[in-house]
């Protein structure tokens, strides 16, 4: 164990079997589980809230944590990751400790990934096994699940909802409040500014084009429940109702699970659901007109 | 010459003319070559491969280099640039060393710059004179030649492949594998997933929309190339056909050597190449084997 001589002492709990380089900056309200590495230039600030920090964790180099954020086990931290600080909204007073970041277990930070505090009375949640590419973000009070991945470059706003397994591409940006159903993929260097249900693939801004036959089938999921979805797609888009519209016509058979995600999904959304392309249903009345 | 006060001496050989700011950390194997100057808060890391810094390089401030990592001579790197880290593969073993980073001459790294190292056998090869602006990204095994620029922003994925002075614009993003030829031009927030033939343009998502006239004439090419090519754009995009169903066409002119350069991109394709937009063509599907015809742009009214 070595404790670097810059930092205070008050409040650091380092483990024994921790390292932390002595050119690390440890302050604060700082807690160090067993095995975790803390490398060269790195600053884990428990000034303003504590920091707590599982076991096995690696921060790589230069990456900054700032309090009150919990890590749990395995997380790997590149130089210039950023996780707590302030959010991003003229409103909020930089200097209050709000809730916080809580962080799960197994979380891959790559270089310049940042995600903010929330600001509500919940904490900006990560579940666990999600890879950050370089330069993503995370905005305040956003919720992420487990097993995702987010591209370089993809920024998700405040507010966000990330249900697990979603896959987003290169440069995309999620608006605020948008959710993201489960196994859902978004392609690179586009927006979303309505919801995506769940194992759906949207392709362009605002626009669904398949299902991820791709994700279903790394997850597991049998026939059943990929011809489900289908379904569900094609109800959706190919009927020639609106989404909203093609809710009751879901309920057909909502005693399956796939289908009684979708709905539940569905008719949680605040901000609507995405649009569908090409033949009939573009999600509008007027396509429906147009059959 | 002053060697950094903190971080293990072991195997850091400084040049007496450089100068190593007392702020700097130098670890594990580096190695800093004549008249470099490595700034305050840089992060030299020798520790995982060895890192070795050509002559005249400067690092700004709050750089980071993580070996294994070669850099020629006359490079620039700014604060938060980050080279060689490990490979954003799921399946990689990031303890793992690996092939490492190679980078040539007089290159810029602008803010937040961050190149990954190679996974493969071969590292990741940057040429001379690129420029990479704020927060752009090469991702492994990628391969940039001489006289390439990047916009701010932008991302390359793994194994991207960028033939001499590409130009990139800012927030454009390349699908792993997608190829760019050489003196081809990418807009503000294109990209493509497939390759973008030599001296065209890409404007929108997959889309070659014109020929880089600006491009060649700085190049000095002569009129008659310029012709070429502006042939060749025509016979890809212009026809009403694929691209792949153009090749015999070309083939047929194979003897003039810029359609012959041409002919050697396309059969190097493994991802098909950009499709045309308006008039006869906006249809890719012939480049790649089973892709969907249910495109975006497929289903525009004619």
């Amino acid at each position: 164990m070595s404790l670097t001589a810059r930092s205070s002492p008050s409040g650091t709990r380092i483990h024994p079997s921790a390292t932390v380089h002595p050119t690390a900056i440890v302050e604060g309200d700082v807690e160090i589980g067993p095995d975790t590495v803390v490398g060269p230039g790195c600053m884990v600030l428990g000034t303003v809230g504590p920091v707590r920090i599982g076991a096995g964790c690696s921060l790589v180099a230069r990456a900054v944590l700032n309090g009150p954020i919990s890590l749990g086990d395995g997380n790997v931290l590149y130089p210039n990751t950023c996780l707590g600080f302030a959010p991003q909204d003229l409103g909020v007073d930089p200097n209050a400790a709000g809730p916080g970041c809580v962080i799960g277990h197994r979380n891959v930070f790559r270089e310049g990934a940042t995600v903010h505090r929330g600001k509500s009375d919940r904490p900006t949640r990560v579940g666990d096994s999600n890879y950050w590419m370089t330069n993503t973000h995370l905005g305040h009070d956003g919720t992420v699940g487990s097993n995702c991945i987010f591209a370089s470059g993809c920024v998700l706003a405040g507010h966000v909802e990330v249900q697990d397994r979603v896959i987003i591409g290169g440069l995309t940006a999620i608006h605020q409040f948008v959710r993201l159903g489960r196994g859902s993929f978004v392609s690179g260097a586009i927006g979303l500014g309505l919801d995506l249900p769940p194992w759906f693939t949207a392709t362009a801004n605002n626009l669904v084009a398949s299902i991820n036959l791709v994700g279903l089938r790394r997850s597991g999921a049998g026939r059943e429940a990929v011809d489900a979805v289908r379904w569900a797609f094609k109800t959706i888009y190919r009927s020639g109702a609106t989404p909203q519209q093609a809710i009751p016509l879901l309920e057909e058979r909502i005693a399956e699970p796939a289908i009684a995600e979708c709905v539940a999904f569905m008719r949680a959304t605040t901000r609507g659901i995405c649009h569908g392309v090409g033949r009939t249903g573009r999600g509008t009345a007027a396509a429906a007109a147009d059959e | 010459m002053q060697a950094s006060p903190i971080g293990t001496p072991r195997g850091i050989r400084i040049h007496p003319s450089a100068t190593v700011h007392p702020g700097a950390i130098l670890d594990g194997d580096v190695d800093v070559g004549p008249g470099c100057t490595i700034g305050p808060g840089c992060l030299v890391l020798g520790t995982a491969g060895p890192v070795s810094i050509g002559a005249d390089c400067t690092l700004v401030a709050n750089v980071t280099l993580n070996g294994p990592l070669a850099l020629g001579s006359g490079n620039v790197l700014y604060p938060n640039a980050c080279l060689g880290f490990a490979p954003q593969d799921l399946g990689f073993d990031s303890s793992k060393g690996g092939s490492g980073c190679v980078i040539g001459d007089r290159n810029v790294f602008r803010e937040g710059a961050t190149v990954h190292r190679g996974k493969t056998a071969e590292p990741t090869r940057i040429g001379s004179s690129t420029h990479w602006m704020a927060n752009s990204h090469l991702g492994h095994d990628g391969e940039v030649s001489d006289g390439c620029t990047i916009g701010a922003g932008s991302v390359l994925g793994g194994h991207v492949h960028l033939e001499r002075d590409v130009t990139v614009g800012a927030m454009s993003a390349m699908h792993q594998f997608a190829r760019a030829g050489h003196g081809s031009v990418v807009a503000d927030t294109a990209g493509f997933t497939t390759g973008l033939p030599p001296w065209f343009v890409c404007t929108s998502i997959n889309a070659a929309t014109s020929v880089n006239l600006d491009g060649l004439h700085k190049a000095g090419a002569t009129d008659r190339m310029v012709a070429s090519v502006q042939w060749v754009f025509d016979a890809l995009y212009r026809e009403d056909r694929t691209p792949q169903q153009a090749i015999p066409s070309l083939e047929e002119r194979r003897e003039d050597e810029v359609v012959a350069d041409y002919l050697r991109f396309l059969s190097a394709s493994t991802r098909g190449i950009c499709h045309g937009v308006g008039r006869a063509n906006r249809d890719d599907r012939a480049n790649v084997p089973g892709a969907s015809a249910a495109r975006v742009g497929n289903t525009l009214p004619a």
